[in-house]
């Protein structure tokens, strides 16, 4: 991901913000929402929510972090009050890194046959997990350093290492062995 | 690919799935905040509006009533029906939480979330209460006018429902508060 540590200088009027950050950051928005909703038309609103929560947000922004992490920090805390609102709706349970990592992967045997839908699958694993187990594993694949994910979440730098350590063994368990083949 | 450690493999498929664009002009922007905005309005007067019919109609009874305890009873209705909209207010009105937001951190936010909910389970009663007390009393107050104590049986299931569901809430509502401060403590750990 490119490092795009875009700061304000005083100058920049809230529609040039957004429009800005929907250049840089709209593609990644977009895989941001598909990891808080698998279903197409809800999608399309939550990433509609995200963006008119950034251009909300941008009539106060003061530049005391970089644009990088308040866009990311909009969007997750958008992101996170619609699956609690759903959590609500539908009384689902999310588990935690720890509990995938324990879990046996039923999909093993067929990784091979299976790395065309690793994605897919991602996104499921995505689906389960809890808010801010979400928000730690994203920023990881978005390539975002231990630093820059303790400063989006709030997730002090040890515990941002154990999660991140997890999410490798979890990576490299259920979506590699196929890849190493193919 | 095949020298490349897993991590690095399953980000670069992440960063570079194809992906359906969703842009917004400016222009759509504040349309959809007007909409937004008006919606979340438009529902908190209908909610009045609903408390409105009930408050006229509690009212008549009100002023019909010739006993103190029927009185008593449909002005705690009267009282009741504004206070759920009111309620739903405080919930639905329109806030600007999106520069809060960005000042907040995740775990903070979600923190929030969950204290909204443990709030929400730790003051069901106080919600559902005055409700539930002033229809008792309303109640109480058609039993004493009935002429024929033996139609005080017709009662009975509706009691029994309402004894079994007060049941099964009672340790529903200790669990869900028990569940969500366990998730309240797992955040806090993080932070250290």
């Amino acid at each position: 991901m490119k490092e795009t540590e875009f700061r304000l200088d005083g100058k920049c009027s809230q529609d040039d913000l957004y429009r800005e950050t929907a250049a840089t950051y709209g593609v990644a928005l977009d895989r941001l929402a598909q990891a808080y909703e698998a279903d197409p038309e809800i999608r399309r609103d939550l990433l509609q929510e995200i963006h008119l929560a950034l251009w909300r947000s941008f009539e106060g922004f003061d530049a005391r972090c970089s644009l990088r992490t308040w866009v990311y920090r909009v969007a997750h805390n958008t992101a996170t009050s619609h699956i609690v609102r759903q959590r609500r709706a539908n009384a689902q349970n999310f588990v935690g890194l720890e509990e995938v990592e324990s879990l046996p992967d039923k999909n093993g045997d067929d990784l091979a046959a299976d790395q065309a839908n690793a994605l897919e699958r991602l996104l499921k694993l995505f689906q389960r997990l809890k808010p801010l187990d979400r928000q730690v594993i994203l920023s990881y694949l978005e390539g975002m350093d231990a630093a820059s994910i303790g400063e989006i979440t709030g997730i002090s730098p040890g515990n941002v290492a154990t999660k991140i350590h997890r999410i490798k063994n979890i990576l490299a368990r259920r979506f590699h062995r196929g890849g190493r083949d193919g | 690919m095949a020298s490349e450690p897993p991590e690095n493999d399953i980000r670069s498929k992440w960063q570079n799935q194809p992906n359906e664009t969703t842009r917004m002009s400016i222009e759509e922007i504040r349309q959809k905040a007007w909409k937004l905005q008006r919606k979340a309005r438009r529902e908190v007067l209908v909610l009045y509006g609903f408390a409105l019919l009930f408050v006229v109609f509690f009212g008549m009874s009100f002023v019909k009533a010739n006993d103190t305890l029927s009185r008593a009873g449909f002005a705690l209705m009267v009282v009741s029906a504004l206070y759920f909209p009111y309620q739903a207010q405080k919930r639905l009105w329109p806030r600007s939480e999106s520069t809060e937001s960005a000042s907040t951190t995740g775990l903070d936010f979600y923190r929030r979330e969950l204290e909204r909910r443990r709030d929400y389970w730790r003051h069901i009663w106080g919600l559902l209460g005055p409700l539930f007390f002033s229809s008792g009393v309303v109640l109480l107050a058609v039993l004493k006018a009935m002429k024929n104590p033996g139609l005080w049986l017709n009662l009975l299931p509706f009691t029994l429902l309402l004894a079994i569901w007060a049941a099964s809430f009672i340790p529903l509502r200790k669990r869900e508060l028990r569940k969500i401060q366990r998730e309240i403590d797992t955040v806090d750990a993080l932070r250290s």
